[in-house]
């Protein structure tokens, strides 16, 4: 009474015709080209290169224009579940070498139920994203499945980490479903991502514009902000995915995935001492301080190349997974623009998701003045930055290092905006404004009237900078929890970190605030 | 100069009346005490004199990162640099902003000078 081997024989044969999906040829040729196929990358990410494939067997049901002629094997996306170190992820990967890898009803079917389960599930989505675009041939079929996408993908936001990666064509609606995920990396050569490509923003306005102009990993990267992470070739981008994953939860309920070290040492680092420069105008390297501050090697920066008058990215403090948030001096004085606070916010919103611990290090003049700034809208970018952290419930600390002036000291996370912790460098400078500025509001007619005026700035300046050019001002009114040797900010953070982690914050329940975007 | 005899009330005033000539406005001859309305200006306020437009960065160029002074020079013109080594200073928002050079080669030209005040992305120098 065996099952028939005819059977065993034509699954054998269909599992076989799935598996090679657009033919070896097309697959060689990918290979040339130094990129892999779909399941390639998919065996890349997955522990073992196992996984349980969801809808091998899926073909669409097209009869247009000919295609109910055209194979399709899987329609065009290769959608499972795996493991990666350990832990259980849903991925998919749309498959180039099918139709061009179109979405078409059934592909991006497959797309949605993949994420339905993952939500279910409470597991992180990868999403592998290199397709033509839209089959065109199933015409307002195609454009609803994105659509379910897109909803699927506003579902799943802020409950299940979701991860996109750019490795080929991504245009028009594509574009917007990694937009709307969690982090986008994209690889160096080969993709590409615009909502009109060159031929249309010449035919509509003119312009000439090269794919390489706004449309490639670097462009993205550096001037759209489109992307986090730019990649050097398909195995790297998923191993960049495989280590975002290492700093975050399955979940929005559970806690980022992290070994915590039972002993905090409370040895003193005097090289921190060492890398603040005695001239307050000289600029502090703020990735030195993290460098000295944060486990070796755990230090892992998110848009590195967007904004980077602002740092932002993941860290582990003896063995804690925290996020940062951090001026550098370096660039453009560290003053916050509009780019950095959009960065910057997102960021903490991201940590507040995923329960991640916020650390931010304060170094910053101010507000970037100028035309375009306010033109462009500050106020409102600005108070991106002010949102994200008063409606952050997740721990918070706050180490102002040096300049801390005005709203953007706000803006950093003072203890009004909700710190748990503030703790200050002896070189802080806590003040609503710089010395010279304020002289000229508190004693503009005074210099005026004076004999030597220039001798009486100087004068009324040295004694400004006295009382707030410390952090001893905001330390008396209680504004700060303590003021602390720079060689003991490892310990201290970490002690304090491990004190608040527990943290649980409610607020009034609401459909949601109103960040102002 | 003009003398003019003015008659107020049956009083005559005899006055001397300077005409200032002021770019923009419109110096009426109407004799002041005259009661006419007062000619609105025919020009706007003359507009501030337009600081002239930094040149476009051309290749080769490093452009300013962020409007500010330029505190100091560390080259000159013919002088060897490698990428990243330090070429201006500027002065802005309390703050040293030191400005390297992207690449490797010469200095060709110096486009500003010590205490200058620059925008964001006005060319700076330019390394052969």
């Amino acid at each position: 009474m065996a099952i028939d081997p005819k059977l065993l024989e034509a699954l054998k044969h269909r599992r076989e015709e799935a598996l090679i999906g657009g033919g070896i040829d097309r697959i060689e040729k990918r290979h040339d080209k130094g990129l892999l196929s779909a399941r390639e990358r998919l065996a890349a990410f997955f522990d073992g290169g196992l996984f349980i494939e969801f809808g091998m067997h899926a073909h669409h049901s097209c009869t247009n224009f000919g295609l109910e002629k055209r194979k399709m094997p899987g329609d065009g996306v290769v959608c499972a579940t795996g493991y990666v170190r350990g832990r259980p992820v849903a991925a998919f990967a749309q498959d180039f070498t099918v139709g061009g890898g179109a979405v078409g009803r059934i592909h991006a079917k497959k797309i949605c139920d993949l994420l339905d389960f993952a939500i279910k599930a409470g597991i992180p989505v990868v999403g592998i994203n290199d397709s033509g675009g839209a089959r065109i041939q199933e015409g307002i079929d195609a454009l609803s499945g994105y659509g379910q996408i897109f909803f699927r993908n506003v579902l799943a936001s802020g409950v299940i980490p979701q991860i996109s990666i750019i490795a080929g064509p991504c245009a028009g609606g594509a574009a917007y479903s990694p937009a709307l995920t969690d982090f986008i990396i994209m690889t160096r050569q080969n993709a590409n991502m615009f909502i009109c490509g060159p031929d249309v923003i010449k035919a509509a306005t003119g312009q000439s514009a090269s794919l390489d102009q706004f449309a490639s990993a670097e462009a993205h990267a550096s001037v759209s902000g489109n992307i986090h992470l730019i990649a050097e070739d398909d195995e790297h981008a998923v191993e960049l995915a495989k280590r975002l994953l290492d700093y975050l939860p399955s979940n929005n309920l559970g806690d980022p995935p992290c070994k915590m070290n039972n002993d905090i040492p409370l040895d003193e680092d005097p090289g921190m001492n060492e890398i603040i420069p005695a001239d307050p105008k000289l600029p502090l390297d703020m990735q030195q301080v993290i460098d000295r501050l944060v486990d070796p090697g755990s230090w892992f920066e998110i848009q590195p190349d967007y904004a980077p008058n602002m740092l932002t990215g993941f860290a582990k403090l003896e063995g804690l997974v925290i996020g940062i948030i951090a001026n550098q001096p370096k660039v453009k004085a560290g003053c916050i623009d509009i780019d950095s606070s959009d960065k910057a916010a997102r960021f903490i919103r991201v940590c507040n998701i995923y329960s991640i611990p916020v650390l931010s290090l304060v170094d910053v003049p101010g507000f970037m003045p100028g035309l375009a700034q306010e033109r462009g809208g500050i106020i409102r970018h600005g108070a991106k930055m002010l949102f994200a952290w008063a409606s952050g419930t997740v721990p918070k600390i706050t180490l102002i290092c040096r300049k801390a002036y005005g709203g953007a000291y706000l803006a950093m996370c003072s203890s009004d905006m909700g710190a748990d912790f503030v703790f200050a460098w002896p070189t802080a400078e806590i003040a609503v404004m710089g010395a010279q500025g304020a002289m000229k509001v508190l004693y503009k007619k005074e210099i005026q009237e004076a004999e030597d005026p220039e001798a009486l700035e100087k004068e009324l300046r040295k004694a400004y900078s006295e009382k707030f050019a410390s952090p001893y001002q905001a330390a008396s009114n209680g504004m700060i929890t303590d003021v602390i040797d720079p060689a003991v900010s490892r310990s201290t953070l970490a002690l304090a970190f491990r004190g608040i982690i527990a943290k649980h914050e409610t607020r009034p329940p609401k459909k949601h605030g109103n960040i102002p975007l | 100069m003009e003398h003019l005899r003015i008659t107020v009330d049956g009083k005559a005033y005899e006055v001397v009346v300077e005409k200032i000539e002021t770019a923009g406005s419109s110096a009426s001859h109407t004799p002041a005490a005259a009661p006419v309305r007062a000619a609105a200006p025919a020009a706007s306020a003359p507009a501030p004199a337009p600081t002239p437009a930094p040149k476009a960065a051309a290749e080769g160029d490093m452009v300013s990162p962020l409007a500010g002074i330029v505190q100091a020079i560390a080259v000159q013109v013919g002088t060897q640099v490698n990428e990243g080594d330090l070429v201006i200073t500027l002065e802005a928002m309390k703050m040293y902003t030191p400005v390297n050079a992207t690449a490797s080669g010469t200095i060709k030209a110096i486009h500003v000078k010590t205490g200058d005040a620059v925008e964001e992305g006005q060319p700076l120098f330019t390394i052969n």
